[in-house]
């Protein structure tokens, strides 16, 4: 079985990176939550965020919410320019600039009316912003710096856990999760069998605590990203294996935040782009180094 | 072995450094973010201090906020729609902790107090802190929105809206039993024009 994973160059990173923010748009579209569909929003949560506090200072969240005509006209040009850039291959810079900025104002917006700062919007917010840089070698680093930003994500959720709050030696924590999220669905859904999985897991609280280190563990094994990017090919699986397990007992969706996984892909360096090249890791034609 | 040298010259901030330079200083203020917000628990977003899922405590009991529309129950249970689940209930949820159910028609914001005493101790902060909670008066338009929302997000023609308060206690093998539902609020559709 091969673990090969696709060796991209600049222009195909790209394609993926604003085709995946896409589909982020199309998710957001049939889950009510794009900016016109949030129907004029009045109450929002800025948390202990400055960045927040400074979003709202600007009056921004208030003139794209408070205008159905307005909200309406940003939705349709984030649509437009995430477009673009894909078919553009995020070429242009305008284009590029317009649609990172547009994901980071629907990022601050939502998380603020949704009066929940959710992580998994972070990716497609800070990601485009990678295509800005024109010279390779630049581009190279930048595109390395949010590798290294993906993988803090995972290593202070660990660090959390494991070093300053200690839930990671907290024996019942596996089940307590699983049934302060799951409490509700429970009570409103007494038959069908996920209820029937998730009262087993609650009732053997030492497969959930198993269940809950393996977690954390899954997170401080990106740790390893740190030190060297010859182990990538094993950790972009991490993710997604953390995020399944997560939306399958926790309920919470994360999917979005896999944008971040390209960053994990090997990039190959422009000139040695050519068709006959090998497109696997196996032939290395790509850059390895450890940092 | 690789001399030291060619090792710290190889470090992605010491490259950064030496072929560029904004990204280096970009670097250098996201970790001081980093390190000011797990300081001070006040973060700087994308600079984000992930401590979710780490407490260490059981619950005993929950309440959770349930919504019915025309005397049917709003299943929105399925995590793939988490997005409109947060618009509905994460809102109704800050309502409810902002406005204790009395028929107030107005409240505060849970963390006025805290940003009121942040202001006193570090006056510089009073402008960007200027729009960071709601207006009182905000809260009393809440509700019709809520109604709003939930009938175009749904896409249901609700004449009437209710909100539950349901109370879960947790049994001796630790499963939730749904104990009793209280009446919060309950709203009818000229909220809507």
């Amino acid at each position: 079985m091969s673990w090969s994973l696709p060796i991209l160059n600049r222009e195909k990173m790209a394609r993926w990176t604003f085709g995946f923010a896409f589909f982020i748009f199309v998710y957001r579209l049939l889950t009510h939550s794009l900016v016109h569909q949030m129907r004029q929003p009045v109450l929002y949560e800025t948390d202990f965020d400055y960045t927040y506090w400074l979003y709202h200072l600007t009056g921004i969240p208030r003139l794209l919410t408070g205008n159905n005509a307005i909200a309406w006209i940003f939705d349709i040009s984030l649509l437009f320019v995430t477009l673009y850039c894909w078919a553009d291959s995020g070429r242009r810079r305008w284009a590029v600039l317009c649609c990172a900025i547009g994901w980071t104002l629907y990022g601050l917006t939502y998380n603020s009316y949704s009066h929940h700062h959710n992580v998994s919007i972070i990716g497609v917010m800070v990601l485009p912003y990678a295509f800005l840089v024109r010279k390779e070698k630049k581009f190279r680093l930048m595109w390395e710096g949010v590798r290294y930003f993906y993988l803090y994500i995972f290593a202070d959720a660990f660090i959390h856990k494991a070093l300053i709050r200690h839930s990671l030696f907290f024996l019942p924590n596996g089940a307590e999760f699983i049934k302060t999220n799951q409490a509700l669905y429970m009570v409103q859904h007494p038959d069908s069998l996920l209820t029937g999985l998730y009262a087993w897991v609650i009732t053997h609280p030492i497969v959930a605590y198993m269940g809950f280190v393996m977690m954390i563990f899954l997170q401080g094994c990106m740790l390893i990203g740190f030190l060297t990017r010859k182990w990538d090919r094993w950790l972009f699986w991490i993710p997604i294996l953390f995020h399944t397990m997560n939306l399958l007992f926790i309920d919470v969706f994360f999917y979005e935040l896999l944008i971040l996984n390209l960053t994990l892909l090997p990039l190959r360096r422009e000139k040695e782009a050519s068709p006959a090249a090998d497109k696997t890791l196996n032939g290395l034609p790509v850059d390895i180094a450890d940092p | 072995m690789i001399p030291l040298r060619s090792y710290i010259q190889r470090l992605y901030l010491v490259r950064c450094w030496q072929e560029y330079k904004l990204l280096f200083f970009l670097a250098i203020v996201f970790i001081g973010a980093v390190l000011y917000g797990h300081k001070s628990s006040c973060e700087i977003t994308p600079a984000l201090v992930l401590g979710m899922y780490a407490s260490a405590e059981q619950t005993g009991s929950d309440d959770f906020l349930v919504i019915t529309a025309d005397n049917e129950l709003l299943d929105l249970h399925h995590t793939l729609d988490e997005p409109r689940r947060m618009m509905i209930y994460s809102t109704l949820s800050a309502f409810y902790q902002a406005v204790p159910y009395q028929g107030a028609p107005a409240g505060e914001d849970p963390k006025a107090p805290a940003i009121r005493e942040l202001v006193r101790k570090h006056p510089y902060m009073k402008l960007l802190s200027a729009h960071a909670v709601n207006g009182g008066e905000d809260y009393g338009q809440y509700l019709p929105w809520l109604l709003q929302y939930t009938r175009h997000s749904v896409n249901k023609d609700i004449q009437r809206l209710g909100v539950y308060q349901l109370h879960v206690h947790y049994d001796k093998q630790n499963l939730p039993v749904a104990d009793y539902r209280k009446k919060l609020y309950e709203l009818e559709s000229p909220h809507t024009k």
